[in-house]
């Protein structure tokens, strides 16, 4: 991806709202996560110093700087699910990918992520594997997910 | 035959997509329609046959052959596990009162609803409307419960070029979800609720700042306004008359300290999403330095209703000075999750055990944590305690956005106390020490009770709480002593009981 293309990207957020958010959630989606190298890209496109779109970048959980691996499980770790034993869920789901929460698989097939609340609280615990939803989640509904 | 099968994130969480493909496959007619929020029963199907109404629960694909076998002249739908009387008939539906949610579940979400009551709001006097919503008492959904008409009298009485109406569609509490349901199931009402408080308060530009984690919203929400757009609701003359006003959705990007309002501006204007200092309020410079009404969805949807049946008729729904309805939440350990809109007023126990009819897991019920993570943890001597934003700030606690959470014998309120501290480390935006110091070392000294210290341990937990609820810049750090102090309180024998 070269510079040109980047700032192709950005450009049009500059003087929307938020702009630099949606800028990085551009890349995001075009990429996959923000590569460090548009950092400085991003920065001269809305005039801005790279200290702060880092800045914005290490202050929200959806954006991040490392390539996303093929499978992301997220488990829902808020309290409504708690009461239905997400704590329990998440155990047994790191033992079966032997992972720890918040980390990816060496070979990037898996990552275990924390989520705060999908909003399916009164149908817990959930889950959200890549793009879908799962309530009541259970270790089965991981099945045939292979590392 | 005609079937309607509800769509909305519950649903597609228990698999309704494929129920849809096969009753497509099957050539049957099917409309999608909203969530009634009686989650324990989805996906639902209601199927119409000769004038007859036919509700089947929890269908799966593989359920379905069975379900439409048993329907009438060769079936007999009792017969079938998934059958239901009518939903109307419902008694979780049936006992409500809905005003916000009257919609909700009825319709198509997308099917633009004709609302002659907003023409009439068009052509009325902008003060006139703020003294109707005055004479309602409406106070803000979101959490603080503050009276609506004096942010928009605020913002009325601010001259501008430019005002701004925002949305805060956030959502973040755990075990709230009414946010999530109303822009799913009838997001027009919000649509609405923001036309009629940009036009009262002169403000022409609406933004509604959603969370990322609701991609299901925002399909609904982007689509509805869309139609808006193309059938004048929204635009240069709104419904024909000369108020412009434009609606823009923003999606965040996973903070949880977002909801809360300055914050949410911050991340607007593209920054971090760090606190300001108040004052200024937001009613006076906002967004971009701009006045800005800032209101929950709820807030917002609630207001057609209002204009609907009367201020003052609103004003008379509800005890006290908490008027009119709340869609109250409940979810986690219960066996009837869902959705329940009645006026201010109902006990905790009514909404736990008439409507949610107990625990999931059938063991006995411990503790209910009321108004999201910065909420109290209540024991059963308090479940009488009428759900008013009065009674509920006599016990310490607070309705918040009207989510209470169930939890049965198993629950360790230690853990959950940990965990308060924990939640307020991962999403304190940082900007003061209380708050983001404050919540690590608060968290560290929770373990503490584990080893057994428990009166040194208590006593520099309630030091802490006691820092961060008196020198916190907001209620992130100033109210995470609500729910370490209930269980510490209530549930002293889960922290060693020497403390006490
Ligand atoms: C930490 C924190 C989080 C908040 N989160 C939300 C939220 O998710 N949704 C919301 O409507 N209000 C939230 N609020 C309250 C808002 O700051 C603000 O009071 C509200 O949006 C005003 O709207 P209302 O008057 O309609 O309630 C939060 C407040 C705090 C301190
Ligand atoms: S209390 Fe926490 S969230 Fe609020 S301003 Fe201070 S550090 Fe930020
Ligand atoms: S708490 Fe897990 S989905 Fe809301």
């Amino acid at each position: 991806m070269t510079e040109e293309s980047v700032r192709t990207l950005v450009e049009p957020y500059i003087l929307a709202t938020g702009g630099l958010i949606q800028a990085l959630r551009r890349l995001m989606n075009e990429f996959g996560y923000i590569d460090p190298k548009h950092i400085p890209v991003v920065a001269e496109v809305f005039n801005i110093s790279k200290a702060e779109v880092r800045g914005v970048i290490s202050f929200y959980h959806d954006f991040r700087t490392h390539l996303p691996a093929r499978t992301r499980i997220r488990i829902c770790q808020a309290e409504a699910c708690q009461a239905l034993g997400a704590r329990k869920l998440t155990q047994k789901i790191e033992s079966r990918f032997n992972l720890r929460l918040g980390n990816m698989s060496d070979d990037r097939s898996i990552e275990l992520d924390p989520v705060y609340c999908l909003g399916l609280c009164s149908v817990g615990p959930s889950l959200q594997v890549n793009d879908r939803l799962i309530a009541r989640g259970s270790i089965d509904s991981i099945e045939g997910i292979e590392k | 035959m005609k079937a309607r099968l509800s769509d909305d994130s519950v649903a597609r969480a228990l698999d309704s997509k494929s129920v849809e493909v096969q009753l497509r496959q099957r050539e049957i007619d099917t409309e999608l329609v909203g969530s009634f929020g009686l989650h324990w029963m989805e996906p639902l199907l209601q199927v119409s046959l000769e004038n007859k109404e036919y509700t089947f629960t929890n269908v799966s694909d593989s359920k379905l052959s069975e379900v439409l076998q048993s329907l009438p002249p060769d079936g007999d739908p009792e017969s079938n596990s998934c059958f239901i009387g009518p939903i109307s008939g419902q008694k979780y539906l049936k006992n409500q009162q809905r005003l916000v949610f009257d919609r909700a579940g009825n319709v198509n979400p997308l099917a633009l609803p004709r609302s002659e009551t907003l023409e009439s709001i068009l052509s009325s006097e902008p003060e006139t409307l703020i003294d109707e919503i005055e004479t309602s008492g409406l106070r803000g959904r979101g959490g603080a419960g503050f009276p609506a008409h004096i942010k928009w009298r605020t913002v009325a009485d601010t001259t501008s070029d430019q005002k701004y109406v925002v949305c805060n569609a956030d959502e973040g509490d755990s075990g709230t979800f009414s946010d999530r349901m109303l822009m799913e199931a009838d997001p027009f009402k919000l649509i609405e609720g923001m036309i009629i408080a940009g036009y009262a308060t002169g403000s022409s530009k609406g933004i509604i700042y959603l969370r990322s984690e609701y991609p299901v919203a925002l399909e609904f929400l982007s689509q509805a306004v869309e139609i808006a757009y193309s059938n004048q609701l929204l635009g240069p003359k709104v419904r024909d008359s000369d108020f412009r006003f434009d609606i823009e959705i923003f999606v965040g990007a996973g903070a949880y300290i977002c909801g809360e309002e300055t914050s949410m501006l911050e991340s607007l204007e593209g920054k971090r999403g760090q606190i300001r200092f108040k004052p200024p309020v937001p009613a006076v410079a906002g967004l971009f330095g701009k006045p800005t009404l800032v209101h929950n969805v709820i807030t917002l949807a609630s207001i057609p209703g209002i204009f609907e049946i009367g201020a003052e008729e609103y004003a008379g729904l509800g005890l006290g000075p908490s008027t009119g309805t709340m869609p109250f939440q409940i979810s986690g350990n219960v066996k009837r999750g869902g959705l329940i809109e009645l006026p201010f007023g109902p006990t905790v126990r009514t909404l736990i055990e008439d409507f949610g009819d107990g625990t999931l897991t059938g063991r006995p019920f411990r503790a209910v944590q009321v108004g999201g993570p910065l909420g109290a943890y209540l024991s059963e001597n308090e479940l009488d305690t009428p759900l008013t934003y009065e009674h509920m700030e006599q016990i310490g606690a607070g309705i918040g956005h009207g989510g209470l959470v169930v939890f049965d014998d198993t629950v360790d309120l230690r853990e959950q106390a940990e965990y308060a501290f924990e939640f307020c480390e991962i999403e304190s935006c940082g900007k003061c020490t209380p708050c983001r110091i404050g919540s690590v070392r608060g968290k560290e000294t929770m373990r503490q009770f584990k080893d057994g210290a428990y009166i040194r341990t208590y006593q520099l937990i309630e030091d802490l709480c006691e820092v961060m609820e008196q020198a916190s810049l907001c209620q992130m750090g100033g109210m995470t002593p609500i729910p370490v102090r209930s269980a510490m309180e209530r549930f002293p024998e889960d922290f060693g009981d020497t403390a006490l």
